[in-house]
């Protein structure tokens, strides 16, 4: 199915988060309502800054998120047109329609395996757990850090990697591109081209060098990050400051 | 081995070593009356922990929402902070969209010689922080402000992540004052955001952000108010969970709830009404 970008209106959104409570609570086996897409009666234009007409194919499929969020960045360029779905309930919940096949998958009684919410409606008003959503977090993540992305990205449309989750809710790590080259070349698997076996683990007590070691109470940043700025240093300097327990990460 | 808690302390009192330390009176940030898109200016003025650091010292702006970031150097030090105060050129928020006021600011005073050194910082906080009217150990733990909200509604509590701020609507400002003393208004309703807190703080942590005294988080001023230990689950997505993981959850929950009733006093408050000890 193909269809031009809109946004829902309050009654679009109002039908679709009525779906995700049927499939989520109800477990009903029910179609996507894709006429919500484009029926003006629960959707309106969605207009981007340079006036291109946007063409989205429901069925399209991609590989991976980084996939995903590269083609989601040839369709929202700038700044101002990414605003339009990331800061709007409507506009971002819309998308994540558009592409509900790829990002949300079907037991084999038809029933969907939905999980947290977040994931396919975006809530602005919560505690607005963009990195979450797996269209629009795709699409933030992606357009901050390109391919360097890879760490968090990895995956189907449908998974969220838990590198994105524990680094996610922390912006100032998320947005600070050194920092994440410096978790790239920690945990990023060249030969297996996924994190490295162990990155997120959690037992108690944790791990030398572990994700959580990284980032989480008593961290490497929660430890400097006062008395350091991280935006003013090099990945250099920055992994020239990790204790030892990192090093052996590093050769892995 | 000391606790977890001290043991971070100890650290972050060595790093501290290095630098004058945190601002507070000495950076103020104000929103610049009627503009759309919102723009910001800061106020600056020297005190003795400023004078110290060297006079060419980078002043920087970080303004951060929704994973989107200002980065912006305000001037070195000597420029600054001197004496009579500096007012910093406007910035606009535009780039954060219709949701700027939950953007958050930070100044860092870095040095070029000593890379990513800081030789002083304000803390991370919401741009439209409300003022405190619970503290423990020196520090708001629980904020108010004036807001905007929708029709018919009066209050709502808000979760920023400087603490859980009650935001009263423009058109019942009075209710504030009643909220900030000892009144019936305040016995009824304080119970009902302790118990709206404690729900977010298990919410947020059966969804992994673990609870943990010894971190610097809202959620951990308020174990350390509480005086209760967190919980030893492990890191779990909620699907994850199994049914024991989710029995001591709701014990923990149900012991500080517990706690409370006492720390709250609500049948003294209204014990002293009904004496007309104090005001309704």
């Amino acid at each position: 199915m193909r269809v031009n970008l809109r946004k829902f209106n309050e009654e679009g959104l109002s039908e679709y988060i009525l779906f995700l409570d049927n499939i989520r609570i109800l477990k009903s086996d029910e179609d996507p309502p894709f006429h919500l897409l484009s029926d003006p009666q629960y959707s309106e234009e969605l207009i981007l800054s340079d006036g291109r007409e946007i063409r989205i194919n429901t069925d399209q499929e991609f590989e991976t998120q980084i996939d995903f969020g590269d083609y989601l960045l040839s369709l929202f360029r700038t700044e101002e047109d990414r605003s339009k779905v990331l800061d709007d309930e409507k506009g971002g919940s819309w998308l994540a329609l558009a592409f509900f096949k790829s990002i949300c998958k079907r037991r084999k009684d038809k029933t969907w395996r939905v999980k947290e919410l977040a994931r396919y409606r975006l809530d602005l008003e919560g505690r607005q757990k963009l990195y979450r959503h797996l269209v629009c977090g795709v699409l933030a993540t992606y357009s901050i850090h390109r391919e360097r992305s890879r760490l968090f990205l990895y995956g189907p449309l449908h998974k969220h990697a838990r590198t994105l989750d524990v680094v996610g809710s922390a912006e100032e790590l998320m947005l600070n591109p050194r920092l994440v080259k410096v978790l790239d070349l920690l945990y990023w698997d060249e030969k297996k081209n996924k994190p490295k076996a162990r990155t997120t683990s959690n037992t108690r007590p944790l791990d030398e060098g572990v994700l959580y070691r990284f980032i989480g109470p008593g961290s490497f940043i929660k430890q400097f990050e006062q008395t350091y700025d991280f935006w003013t240093m090099s990945s250099e300097e920055i992994l020239d400051l990790l204790p030892a327990e990192f090093d052996k990460w590093l050769e892995k | 081995m000391p606790s977890e808690k001290k043991y971070t302390e100890s650290q972050f009192a060595n790093l501290w070593g290095r630098s004058q330390g945190i601002l507070k009176e000495e950076v103020k940030l104000e929103i610049v009356p009627d503009t759309e898109p919102k723009q910001v200016k800061l106020l600056f003025k020297s005190s003795r922990k400023t004078d110290p650091i060297p006079p060419n010292a980078e002043v920087r702006l970080y303004l951060r929402h929704h994973l989107r970031l200002i980065d912006a150097k305000i001037g070195e030090k000597s420029i600054v902070f001197k004496n009579g105060g500096y007012e910093s050129e406007t910035f606009s928020l535009a780039r954060f969209g219709k949701r700027w006021n939950k953007t958050r600011w930070q100044i860092k005073v870095t040095t070029n010689e000593d890379p990513g050194r800081v030789w002083a910082w304000t803390e991370s906080q919401s741009i439209l922080k409300g003022d405190s009217i619970i503290t423990h150990d020196g520090e708001g733990i629980l904020f108010i402000r004036k807001g905007k909200l929708p029709k018919e509604i009066a209050w709502k509590l808000d979760f920023p992540p400087e603490g859980p701020t009650i935001i009263i609507d423009v058109d019942v400002s009075k209710l504030e004052e009643l909220l900030k003393k000892k009144s019936l208004v305040s016995a009824l309703l304080v119970p009902e955001w302790i118990s709206s807190i404690l729900d977010e703080m298990i919410k947020l942590h059966l969804d992994g952000e673990l609870l943990n005294a010894a971190e610097n988080t809202w959620q951990s001023k308020w174990l350390n108010w509480f005086g209760i230990k967190y919980p030893k689950n492990q890191h779990k997505f909620v699907e994850d969970m199994d049914l024991d993981d989710v029995i001591e959850i709701m014990n923990w929950s149900l012991e500080i709830k517990t706690s409370l009733k006492k720390t709250i006093e609500q049948q003294s408050i209204i014990e002293l009404v009904l004496k007309d000890e104090v005001n309704y």
